[in-house]
């Protein structure tokens, strides 16, 4: 017998949305950087594409920040019907822009609808943040604390990884602070950046096959994870 | 003020355990009640918050507090409904005991007529209340969600009355309805057609024979329309029929 209900329900299962904000400034050219990046992004999206165990709809967004400011690199998108694109790296680190659009785009309800689960933020980044002019700012203390304090996307699972040795750590702590479970920054230099999209793509592949996904579980410290072996 | 003939009142509803419960053989964590007394109809639905020990016992009791306390605030002239929802708060308290609040937080939902014809409806935590009128317009119950999907207030979070919605009507006309549905049902109707959608229930459900509505109620919330749908799934209804 047909469904009474069919006309009057959302044909769709609910989204998980996976939103990362990547640092493509000038530096990110360096040692292969960018092109490391870039594949790690794609074979994420790859292995959300391949799950066939997921019990929501991962949806994929890009943020870049770099020259001309914070961009959607790609808008958010179901991982299904994503044709990755690279990035390119060019200019200052402007990432008080990118929590200023990414915050935008959490808030807003009819993109990322409330019975959602909740969203993954992923920040890369291997400089200091910088203003419009490039010089170095603290200018994203402000933005990132309207961030964390805003009503949806301060319940974000949010991860962080800092690549080499010019990090600012105040940034990438501050951003994984004060959550429901401890999140370590994930430090790393170009061989192993790969090693922590595995590791974000093994937290959200988890959760999208659990029966509660909202709940978050403690993870492992992803610095000391041997992940090589591990099949999503 | 006229009274409204219980017969011409009708309630019903169902529960069924989700498909995330059965895989991890939990039981269902939403309740529902209805019924008639001498204060008057109602209905109530509750969804034990997951992640919380007590949950199905705290939903049972949350509907079990409404129908006690409409009880005594039913006796009670001009008694204000913030005295009401203060009683649930104070019978709930105790009924998960010794369980803890914490342990047993619900959220809880629910509707009656008084035998005077007076209408409250009150929600505290996500989940639908709504009321359809006869000529088809809607008003719902503004809970507004913060956060995403399974995050909420409800008994045993919430220290204040002032956490509810609540709407108090002098009557309940006739032909008008009133739905309320957990989140696992809420999350995912359309809200264009939530009208109809009552409409719906009002005439290819209310005038079944009780348990063969009752059995199939079950049948279409066990088979949802929605694409993996995981949550307990519970509604009621409460119709003042023509």
């Amino acid at each position: 017998m047909s469904s009474k209900f069919k006309s009057f329900t959302v044909p769709t299962a609910r989204m998980m949305p996976v939103i990362i904000l990547a640092d493509v400034s000038g530096s990110m050219t360096k040692q292969g950087k960018i092109a490391i990046l870039n594949r790690a992004i794609a074979a994420m999206i790859q292995e959300f594409k391949d799950d066939t165990f997921a019990l929501v709809d991962i949806h994929v967004a890009v943020i870049t920040f770099g020259k001309g400011g914070a961009v959607h690199h790609i808008p958010l998108t179901p991982a299904t019907k994503i044709q990755w694109e690279d990035m390119k790296a060019e200019g200052t680190t402007p990432m008080a822009a990118a929590f200023e659009l990414v915050k935008q785009l959490v808030e807003d309800r009819d993109t990322i609808p409330s019975r959602s689960y909740y969203p993954n933020l992923i920040l890369v980044s291997d400089g200091v943040p910088t203003d419009d002019k490039g010089k170095a700012s603290k200018n994203w203390k402000e933005s990132l604390n309207k961030l964390l304090t805003s009503d949806r996307t301060s319940k974000a699972v949010r991860f962080a990884m800092g690549i080499g040795e010019d990090i600012d750590r105040d940034v990438l702590n501050a951003f994984v602070a004060n959550q429901s479970i401890q999140i370590p920054v994930f430090t790393a230099d170009e061989t192993n950046i790969q090693r922590f999209f595995r590791w974000v793509t093994f937290s959200v592949a988890t959760r999208s096959r659990s029966a509660d996904p909202s709940q978050l579980q403690q993870l492992v410290d992803p610095n000391t994870l041997d992940l090589d072996d591990i099949d999503f | 003020m006229t009274e409204i003939s219980n017969n011409k009142l009708i309630s019903f509803g169902a529960s069924i355990t989700g498909s995330q419960h059965k895989r991890d053989r939990r039981p269902n964590e939403d309740a529902w009640m209805g019924g008639q007394s001498k204060f008057g109809t109602f209905v109530a639905i509750s969804d034990g918050l997951g992640s919380k020990p007590n949950a199905r016992q705290g939903a049972k009791m949350a509907c079990r507090a409404v129908k006690d306390a409409l009880r005594h605030w039913g006796n009670s002239v001009d008694a204000s409904p913030t005295l009401l929802l203060r009683l649930i708060h104070i019978l709930w308290n105790l009924y998960v005991l010794p369980a803890s609040e914490n342990d047993s937080a619900t959220t809880c939902l629910f509707a009656v007529i008084s035998s005077e014809g007076k209408l409250v409806m009150a929600q505290l935590g996500d989940g639908l209340v709504a009321m359809r009128k006869a000529d088809g317009t809607l008003h719902r119950l503004n809970f507004e969600r913060t956060g995403f999907s399974n995050q909420t207030t409800g008994l045993g979070i919430s220290r204040s009355t002032q956490d509810w919605q609540i709407l108090t009507l002098p009557v309940l006309e006739i032909g008008d309805a009133i739905l309320l549905a957990t989140d696992g049902i809420a999350e995912d109707l359309q809200s264009d057609r939530l009208s109809d959608f009552i409409d719906m229930l009002l005439t290819d459900f209310a005038p079944m024979p009780p348990y063969q509505r009752w059995q199939a109620l079950c049948r279409e919330l066990r088979e949802f329309p929605v694409p993996n749908h995981l949550d307990d799934k519970t509604l009621s209804v409460l119709w003042r029929q023509p």
